[in-house]
């Protein structure tokens, strides 16, 4: 394909979106980061991610997504390989083994490039109709998953491991499984899940305790430290005994509660406070003052999404929300547009991956689901995983630049 | 549309449903429920912090400091960071996981043991599959801890080695692990018990926790007793010197969980020091609540202070808050300041420090801040002024005391003693003293806390001390004509005066007077007690209360003008003297008997006589002050009585005490009885009239239940007077106080 076509067929929509989107990532980035003393801005190494990741970006369009079909073993295989090597060479921060160390002060994250692995291989699996409408087409792509899922979840990543779950859900359905079979795979999953908290690590269930504790507190509990009742007259003894008896009660409900905003419900209380706070425009960025006085742990990452609602407000939160939202709808779109089953798919699993990962970084943001570490696409610090956005966007671009039909099999290019 | 795009476009609804979910969740967080994040986002970073007020200093009346604050540190400890970061109660904490009983915070050593028996553990047995995987958690931290603290790895290396080696399930000990070498670890751990060993010591010396380790032991009982709580910070000394506080300030990183912070301390200056009765006089300062009896009265001082520090004038004025989330944040400052208030407010429990208190004591300030997560302050909102407690000059003068601390170490030997000086004309109290210091109670000995020389045993019987008065009254008497008994019929002293009517006793003087007994001036100097006995039977019980009024040890009636001072104000506990005719004789309460005062009332009454004005007693400079109350007697009255007493020292009773009289002192012995004949209140009062005719001192000095009559009192006066001319750097004092020179 010339070039010129190239440019003429490529979905502009997606490039804007996507540049918009990494835009906000790097005001947002540098919002969060300003108050860290380094010697290279993070703002700066995230713009050298987003400039080294369109330069990949721009290869991966040129290169037609045929050819990643082909490879789709080959890079399914390397990533559930770096996965398997991480116990090894893998670097421990906050007690997790999910980097490889790279020159430079770089770190790559293999779980982000093993969605897109992910997606690609099960693209190239459910290309063929009779596979997908199979018990065979279902039973492949979950084993397909649990690979890559469960030595995610092993790190532990438990965010990074569930994400792939609704992409997995998605593509089946959108290449053909009955939709009964997808709900009964939905209902496994809950199962699972609920199974899968009997063998979590006591952190993650401290977590899952917590959230579901903390929708007790809200909206009218703001801790306030019982006073103790005065000493009574001697007639009044016994009513002196139970009102002290209700002051212990309290108090050691407001111990539990202090106890636990400082440590397990620290971050998603720190994280709500800064949404709640953001109101309808927010503190303007740069200004919130949960970002900037440091309440707010691993905000340039795990909790950018509470940085922009507190500095932007709820109206700048509804535009990235709504960015994100029109991304994955436009990669929809191209979906709907393509003649041809594996890109189809691959856009329908990006589409997911980018906006289930979106949401629910959202949702920990806002604490509607447990605490969990999920950067948000574009917008969070992170190389990996703004790397493998945009590669996730460029594939995408790719299959919206080349509309030809082709057949559903091997060697149509 | 086909199959394929109507899934997708199912999937596209789902996510648009999925997003619609999370914007419910930050609709109801940022616009439903704004207000109630805004408060606590405010809260978040909203401070109080107090500004620690300095109270005022006393000093003498040329301002010499004698108490003042000084700045001191106090050492606290936080017993949940010194378990979990400092490597030796780690250690102990961790060792406790495997061994129980083994090891314990009591003994020092023990830790240096347990965190070497931890770090040889093999990596393997931090593993889950080695224990469980609360306890593995839990020895990983500690031995995290210990590595970091006893060697220059940083945590991180530390964690990161440590847990690669236990998921590999390395039989390698956890020292060979982080590549540490056995006998570094060794030393540094010594050195790390041999350096907390130094730090009990030296909270023992400067009066701190007397016991560290077995403090150390009960945090963690109390730790164990309720589990999840974090422990309160101790505080293990409160008045640590700056050149304590700056050496365990260099080594404070290597005691974690040990943190100095700024304190005051309320601390005599080494020349008050050396004044031991100065130190009792000026009282004791506490930190509030510290004394089960503060009760209501601490509560009633804090909720003033509170109310005067008007807590809403620190809150800006544009508040983006709701009206309650206002009066919140104004009960939270109120709650602040009085926690503060109670935490590191003082006041002053007895003596000068207590009677001046409202002068002394400043008043905290608070500073409304904006604060980050790491309680830096970044922004000043609103601020209270600091109100520093106001100096207070007592009418002291350190030198005269220091001479008078000298006197009553010198002749209070085995004796209870008391000495006070006033100045003759204004009523300043310029030197006050008693000896001993200390009292005995039930077999302990006690601290004294009451001001020597006010209070305890001063308030004695002042016998013949009370002659000068009933001669003054007879005067007056017979110019007013009121009853009393004409001298020329006064019979000589033959010493026995008469028989105690139903006793085999007799009304009788110390000495055979004779004819001289008849003569106003020589009785006073003699002291002739026959003489008196037919002056009391003249005036009367009315006649003798007249006169000890005049003495202003009595009051007439409560609607003349008081003649007795009840109150000087910064003396506290002065005892009010008393005249208690009850079960003596007339002509026994004519010659000072029933009649109880204390040194001080008695050189008040003495410097009345020098002047013929009864002073009002002061002890602190530019205190509001009665005038003195003029005796309206008129001055040849006067005179005879002062002759009386310049008689007293020259050829009276007094006479064989040497120098007194040439330096002009007027005054006289006084004796009374207080069991038998052998135990008296010996005493010596009087004035000294400067050559230049100006009375300037007057004085009282006692010594209790001792056999001597007053001469040991005498002297004592005479070696403070000699004293004081002897006073190396003296000379303004001796030109004002000896010569009588009036003041440039």
């Amino acid at each position: 394909m010339s070039p010129r076509r190239l440019l003429r067929d490529l979905d502009w929509y997606l490039v804007l979106l996507a540049g918009a989107l990494a835009l906000m990532g790097l005001l947002f980035v540098d919002s969060a980061t300003a108050d860290v003393d380094t010697e290279t801005s993070a703002a700066g190494k995230h713009a050298l991610v987003l400039a080294a990741g369109a330069v990949v970006a721009v290869g991966v369009v040129v290169v037609h997504y045929a050819r990643f079909m082909r490879a789709a073993w080959l890079l399914y295989g390397l990533s559930i390989v770096s996965l398997l090597l991480l116990p090894w060479f893998g670097m421990v921060i906050n007690g997790a083994r999910r980097w490889y160390r790279l020159p430079g002060g770089f770190a790559l994250q293999p779980a982000e490039f093993a969605k897109l692995a992910l997606i690609v291989v099960l693209a190239s699996y459910l290309r063929f109709r009779h596979k997908a409408t199979t018990w065979e087409g279902l039973f492949v792509p979950v084993l397909i998953t649990l690979v890559p899922a469960a030595l995610i979840l092993k790190q532990p990543d438990l965010g990074s491991s569930m994400v792939l779950w609704p992409v997995l859900l998605a593509m089946c359905f959108v290449a053909g499984t009955p939709l009964r079979a997808v709900l009964g795979l939905l209902g496994v999953g809950a199962l699972a899940l609920g199974v899968g908290y009997l063998f979590m690590h006591d952190y993650q269930r401290t977590r899952i305790q917590v959230w579901l504790e903390h929708f007790d507190w809200q909206p009218e509990v703001v801790p306030i430290q019982p006073e103790e009742p005065a000493v009574e007259a001697a007639a009044a003894k016994e009513a002196h005994a139970a009102a002290l008896a209700v002051y212990r009660d309290e108090r050691e409900a407001y111990d539990r509660m202090q106890t636990l905003l400082r440590s397990s419900a620290y971050q998603p209380w720190q994280a709500l406070i800064a949404i709640g706070s953001g109101g309808m425009s927010g503190f303007g960025v740069g200004n919130g003052p949960q970002n900037v006085h440091g309440f707010l742990p691993y905000r340039e990452s795990d909790y950018i999404f509470a940085v922009v609602a507190e500095e932007t407000g709820f109206v700048g939160g509804l535009l990235v929300i709504g960015l994100e939202l029109a991304l994955a709808v436009r990669i929809l779109t191209v979906a709907a547009r393509s003649r041809e089953r594996f890109g189809r798919l691959l856009a329908v699993g990006v589409a997911v991956y980018l906006a289930a990962q979106s949401l629910m970084h959202v949702a920990v943001c806002a604490w509607v689901v447990p605490a969990t570490g999920l950067p948000m696409p574009f917008l969070s610090q992170g190389g990996s995983s703004t790397l493998a956005a945009l590669l996730a966007v460029a594939l995408v671009a790719n299959v919206s630049a080349r509309r030809e039909p082709v057949l559903a099999a091997d060697g149509f290019v | 549309m086909s199959g394929s795009a109507r899934r997708i476009l199912a999937v596209g609804i789902l996510l648009v449903l999925g997003a619609v979910v999370v914007l419910g969740a930050l609709a109801r967080s940022m616009l439903h429920d704004h207000a109630l994040w805004l408060e606590r986002s405010y809260r978040n970073r909203w401070a109080f912090r107090d500004v620690p007020t300095r109270r005022g200093s006393i000093c003498d009346r040329h301002g010499v400091p004698l108490v003042r604050d000084q700045p001191r540190f106090a050492l606290e400890l936080d017993y949940d960071t010194f378990r979990r970061r400092n490597p030796l109660g780690a250690a102990v904490a961790g060792a406790r996981l495997l061994w129980p009983d083994a090891f314990d915070h009591a003994h020092f050593d023990a830790a240096e043991t347990a965190a070497l028996r931890l770090l040889q553990l093999p990596a393997k047995a931090l593993h889950a599959e080695a224990s469980s995987k609360e306890l593995a958690r839990d020895l990983r931290f500690y031995v995290s801890s210990v590595a970091d603290g006893l060697s220059a790895k940083p945590r991180a290396e530390c964690v990161r080695l440590l847990l690669a080696a236990v998921a590999d399930r390395s039989e390698l000990a956890v020292l060979d692990v982080l590549g540490l070498s056995r006998d570094q670890v060794a030393r540094t751990a010594r050195r790390r018990s041999e350096s907390l060993r130094q730090l009990a010591a030296i909270l023992r010396a400067n009066g701190g926790e007397a016991d560290l380790g077995a403090l150390l032991e009960k945090q963690w009982d109390e730790r164990i007793a309720d589990r999840g709580r974090l422990l309160p910070v101790r505080t293990l000394a409160r008045s640590l010197p700056f050149e304590v506080a700056a050496d365990l300030a260099c080594a404070l990183e290597e005691w974690r969980g040990f943190r100095l912070r700024p304190a005051v301390d309320r601390g005599t200056s080494d020349l008050a020091a050396q004044l031991p009765s100065v130190s009792s006089l000026l009282g004791v300062v506490t930190p509030l609540g510290t004394h089960r009896n503060d009760g209501d009265r601490l509560k009633g001082m804090v909720d003033d202070l509170v109310e005067k520090a008007q807590v809403q004038d620190a809150l800006p004025d544009d508040l983006d808050l709701s009206e309650d989330a206002v009066a919140r944040l104004q009960a939270r400052a109120s709650s602040f300041l009085r926690n503060r208030v109670m935490l590191a407010g003082r006041y002053g429990r007895s003596g000068v420090e207590s009677a001046m208190e409202s002068m002394l004591a400043g008043q905290l300030g608070l500073r409304f801040v904006e604060r980050d997560a790491h309680a830096r302050e970044r922004l000043l909102y609103r601020s209270l002024d600091v109100n520093p407690g106001h100096d207070v000059r007592v009418t002291l003068d350190v030198a005269l005391q220091g001479v008078l601390e000298r006197v009553l170490d010198t002749h209070a030997r085995g004796l209870d003693t008391a000495m006070a000086v006033i100045d003759a004309r204004s009523g300043d109290i310029l030197a006050i003293g008693g000896r001993p210091l200390t009292i005995e109670q039930g077999g302990k000995l006690l601290e004294r806390t009451i001001s020597p020389a006010v209070t305890w045993r001063n308030a004695g019987y002042v016998g013949s001390l009370a002659k000068p008065f009933v001669l003054l009254e007879q005067l007056a008497a017979e110019r007013a004509g009121l009853p009393h008994s004409d001298r020329a019929s006064f019979i000589p002293c033959e010493k026995r005066y008469k028989e105690i009517p139903g006793t085999p006793r007799w009304l009788e003087c110390d000495d055979f007077h004779g004819e001289d007994g008849r003569d106003p001036a020589l009785a006073v100097a003699e002291s002739c007690n026959v003489f008196f006995f037919q002056v009391a039977e003249g005036l009367g019980m009315e006649g003798l209360r007249r006169a000890f009024a005049r003495a202003g040890w009595f009051d007439l009636a409560a609607d003349e003008r008081a003649m007795v001072q009840v109150r000087v104000p910064g003396v506290s506990g002065l005892s009010r003297p008393r005249v208690d005719p009850q079960g003596h004789m007339l002509q026994h309460v004519g010659i000072g008997y029933g009649v109880k005062a204390s040194a001080l009332s008695v050189a008040r009454a003495y410097a009345a006589l020098a002047t013929g004005r009864l002073p009002t007693l002061g002890l602190v400079v530019d205190a509001e002050r009665s005038p003195a109350i003029d005796l309206a007697v008129p001055a040849d009255d006067l005179a005879l009585v002062q002759e009386g007493l310049r008689r007293c020292v020259t050829e009276g009773t007094a006479a064989s005490v040497s120098g007194l009289a040439e330096l002009g002192v007027h005054g006289k012995t006084g004796t009374a009885e207080v069991n038998s004949k052998d135990e008296n209140n010996a005493w010596f009062a009087g004035y000294l009239l400067a050559p230049s005719g100006r009375p300037t001192l007057a004085f009282a000095a006692v010594a209790y239940t001792v056999e001597d009559h007053g001469k040991e009192s005498a002297r004592m006066i005479a070696d403070f007077l000699h004293g004081l001319a002897a006073l190396p750097s003296g000379e303004a004092l001796r030109r004002r106080w000896l010569q009588g020179e009036e003041d440039r």
